[in-house]
């Protein structure tokens, strides 16, 4: 069962490993990233909030793209091609597919946002060396005022090449040992703090879109699954604020009893929504992650990422099931 | 032609891409022509720190608020660069915008203090930049410069000291805040004359530190003790003497003339004799107070009440020397007070240790004008570029720059004459260096030695009738030694 499962999650990967959209994203998100810096120099305080807060932001906003965008023709495509009649004549599953579709696509997903935060520490890491270290020092010479001065071009551009080869090797080292290269007192280590655990939250948060982005696959055309998808996103991101505004409707009217009609419906929908839709703002500590705060990774935050998406899951399973592919 | 450029794909490929890029070289150079066209011009922001209200902007952000908050203070920090202008010509908008950028990320603390830089400092609406301050003091309770700032706004540009009490209270919760900044408490109750409240604090301040091991900080605080009970003592004197002045129609002109119970009736305060002996009596009861924990009221207060005692007559320095009239300011300060700062009472009520230490620093400032000429001009200065120094001292001498003693590495030797003849123990009026006793008549005078007299004449200090003046006319006008100032620097 789970080798069924896997070869049709590796094939999953595989297939969106290939899709173009994928590559657009990621160059965007190294785009983002490289702005944050520029943006950060015209701050006049806080540089490494800036590049921080809009660096974890961009590796978030390109997740949940790829979570949706990809999601949403994942069964669709099998469907629309017939391609789903080759795999289901042979012996697997209707949810070993969906489970496997599923698993390939937050593979997919773990990878980029992984590569995605290698590139950010490589950027965080590259800010602090421009600030200079040995081979800066063999570079450059201190001109009459007491500036250092880089000796000629080339030593500019060796200075470059060495201080991004560094960041990036740093960067990879960051994401294969969990965030924890600063044990191997590595200089600057510091400023990618928390990286690594906002990483695995938005892993988790995605695993969350993601079953959502399947479950309207099994059902629906792209077009209409990305939209349920993304209205499930902004419940799911706004919920506490949903239960606050249906909370202050009731206050204001001063009782349940005294809300008219359509104010009623309002607030039962909001109650609801925030009730029934993912609470998506417990995976969310970049806030944390800026401010050079803790970042906790709770055992029941986790806990209730991975039931919800198994209860999406399930529920997709249920519809797939029942779907007649004629 | 035509067939060549069938059979031939390459060439095809080439010519296409040479006539794209001629297309994009052409949409440049008309770009480049219409922003030429803009000129350099100063953009002002008008009416674009008009935001919607935060609870919109939260909602609409999904979360990515932290980075919409980013963007608005870019904006907020390019506005400012470019001269932020309001409607109404009012801070109040710009309030709302920081007041709205700090709702959507309550604790981006740059953004309260540059909030408070432009309403409050570049602005000068005092009262909104406070509250911004308020707010951000509120909602971070680990941020000790948010508090600190709104004591130094309050304090220090609004003379608001209800204002400075509230920062300073929350300051004290910051488990961060540095110790100089926890004693804030006590330097406002201190400047605002409750001086009371200020030895309460300083009391508590010390025993903090004695239990805490900080003997560096304890230290401090003694100093601080001493320059605390210095200014109460001044400014019962001041009160004295002013009232003095009320009666007699002028200023008094020996110590003597206040010690009348007219004029300085005895007043309550603590000695520094006392507080010492206070805790020495309980130091074996100090020693068995819990270290990191709130020290007893009681106890502090057992403290305090024992340092206090009724001082009748002269107050007792404690710097161990005396107060006394200082006559020639006195003098100057009859005719010249606009020349003189009266922040820590009238300025002619002095200390023998207040008038060694102005020696000392117009000898230091000497020190440095030679060291910075020699750097200069690769030679020591005459007696005429370094005549601005070479004033009559408050010990009753002269300053004096021998350029010529072979001993000096700081290109000869600039010194008081009254100094050296008490360092040599040739004038025991002053006992500067001894227990004393220090006599409360001291009225040091340029025509007490020969060798001053003559100088005193030759510079014009001394008129023909046998008047002394402090000061003379010089070229910046009426020159006047810097004044004695005790406060120490926060």
């Amino acid at each position: 069962m789970a080798g069924k499962i896997a070869a049709i999650a590796l094939n999953t990967f595989k297939e969106a490993v290939r899709n173009r959209v994928l590559y657009v994203l990621l160059f965007f998100s190294i785009l983002i990233m490289l702005g944050a810096w520029v943006a950060s120099t015209l701050s006049i305080d806080d540089e490494t909030k800036i590049v921080r807060d809009l660096g974890a932001g961009a590796i978030n906003f390109i997740a949940l793209l790829i979570a949706v965008f990809v999601g949403i023709g994942l069964v669709y495509n099998d469907l629309d091609k017939k391609t789903i009649y080759t795999i289901i004549s042979k012996p697997i599953s209707r949810w070993h597919f969906l489970v496997g579709k599923y698993l390939g696509l937050l593979l997919t997903i773990a990878v980029n946002v992984l590569f995605m935060t290698w590139i950010f520490c490589t950027v965080l890491y590259l800010r602090g060396y421009f600030a200079g270290d040995v081979m800066f020092e063999a570079l450059t010479y201190r001109d009459e005022e007491g500036y250092r001065v880089y000796r000629g071009l080339f030593a500019h551009g060796w200075y470059l090449l060495w201080s991004t080869i560094k960041a990036l090797v740093f960067g990879l080292l960051h994401v294969l040992m969990f965030g924890m290269e600063g044990v191997l007192g590595i200089e600057g280590a510091a400023a990618t703090q928390g990286l690594f655990l906002t990483s695995v939250l938005t892993i988790l948060e995605m695993g969350v879109v993601t079953a959502f982005a399947v479950l309207f696959s099994s059902f629906s055309s792209p077009t209409l699954s990305a939209f349920m998808t993304v209205i499930v996103f902004v419940i799911g991101r706004l919920n506490q604020e949903l239960y606050l505004f249906a909370d202050t409707m009731v206050q204001r009217a001063g009782g349940i009893e005294a809300l008219g009609g359509g104010q009623m419906v309002a607030y039962y929908f909001s109650v609801a929504a925030a009730h029934l839709c993912p609470n998506l703002a417990v995976f969310n500590q970049r806030r944390e992650l800026a401010e050079f705060q803790e970042i906790q990774l709770g055992l029941l935050d986790i806990s209730y990422g991975i039931a919800y998406t198994a209860m999406i899951l399930a529920i997709a399973v249920i519809v797939f099931n029942r779907r007649n592919f004629k | 032609m035509r067939q060549l450029l069938q059979e031939n794909r390459g060439i095809r490929d080439l010519i296409l891409g040479i006539a794209a890029l001629a297309l994009l070289l052409g949409a440049v150079l008309y770009q480049n022509k219409r922003l030429g066209d803009l000129g350099h011009r100063v953009f002002i922001y008008e009416q674009r720190i008009n935001l919607p209200p935060s609870e919109v902007l939260r909602f609409v952000t999904l979360g990515y608020d932290n980075i919409y908050a980013n963007w608005l203070w870019l904006v907020s920090i390019q506005a400012f660069g470019s001269g932020w202008r309001t409607e109404d010509g009012t801070e109040r908008p710009i309030f709302n915008f920081f007041d709205t950028l700090t709702d959507v990320d309550p604790h981006f603390a740059s953004a309260y203090r540059f909030g408070n830089l432009v309403i409050g400092d570049q602005r000068g609406d005092y009262e909104l930049g406070q509250e911004l301050l308020r707010k951000g003091t509120l909602l971070n309770w680990r941020e000790y410069e948010l508090p600190y700032l709104g004591v130094y706004n309050a304090l220090w540009i609004a003379g608001n000291e209800a204002h400075a009490r509230w920062f300073a209270t929350m300051l004290r919760r910051i488990p961060d805040a540095p110790n100089f900044m926890l004693r804030l408490e006590e330097f406002i109750e201190r400047t605002a004359g409750r001086y009371e409240m200020a030895f309460e604090y300083n009391v508590r301040y010390w025993l903090d530190y004695h239990l805490a091991g900080n003997e560096v900080e304890r230290d401090l605080i003694e100093g601080r003790l001493r320059v605390m009970l210095d200014q109460w003592y001044r400014q019962e004197l001041t009160n004295a003497a002013e009232y003095y002045l009320e009666v007699t129609g002028e200023h008094p002109r020996e110590m003597e003339d206040l010690l009348e119970e007219e004029f300085m009736p005895a007043f309550e305060a603590p000695t520094f004799s006392n507080f010492v002996a206070a805790l020495e009596r309980r130091e074996e009861q100090i020693e068995r107070l819990p270290a990191r924990r709130e020290i007893p009221q009681e106890f502090i207060n057992e403290v305090v009440e024992e340092s206090f005692e009724f001082i009748l007559g002269l107050p007792p320095c404690p710097y161990g020397t005396w107060y006394m009239i200082h006559e020639p300011t006195r003098d100057g300060y009859v005719d010249h007070p606009e020349l003189f700062d009266e922040r820590h009472g009238l300025p002619y009520i002095s200390s023998a240790r207040g008038l060694l230490d102005l020696v000392n620093r117009h000898n230091m400032q000497a020190q440095e004008f030679i060291l910075d000429f020699h750097a200069t001009h690769g030679r020591k200065p005459t007696d005429e570029e370094i005549s601005h120094l070479l004033v009559r001292d408050p010990l009753g001498g002269h300053f004096v720059y021998d350029r010529d003693a072979p001993e000096s590495p700081t290109f000869g030797v600039f010194y008081s004459t009254a100094q050296r003849r008490i360092m040599e123990g040739e004038d025991p009026r002053m006992g500067l260096w001894g227990p004393g006793p220090f006599p409360i008549h001291l009225a040091p005078r340029l025509s007490d030695f020969p060798e001053d007299r003559e100088w005193g004449i030759e510079q014009g200090y001394i008129l023909e009738d046998g008047t002394e003046l402090w000061m003379r006319e010089g070229e910046a006008g009426l020159e006047v030694l810097v004044q004695e100032e005790d406060e120490e620097q926060e």
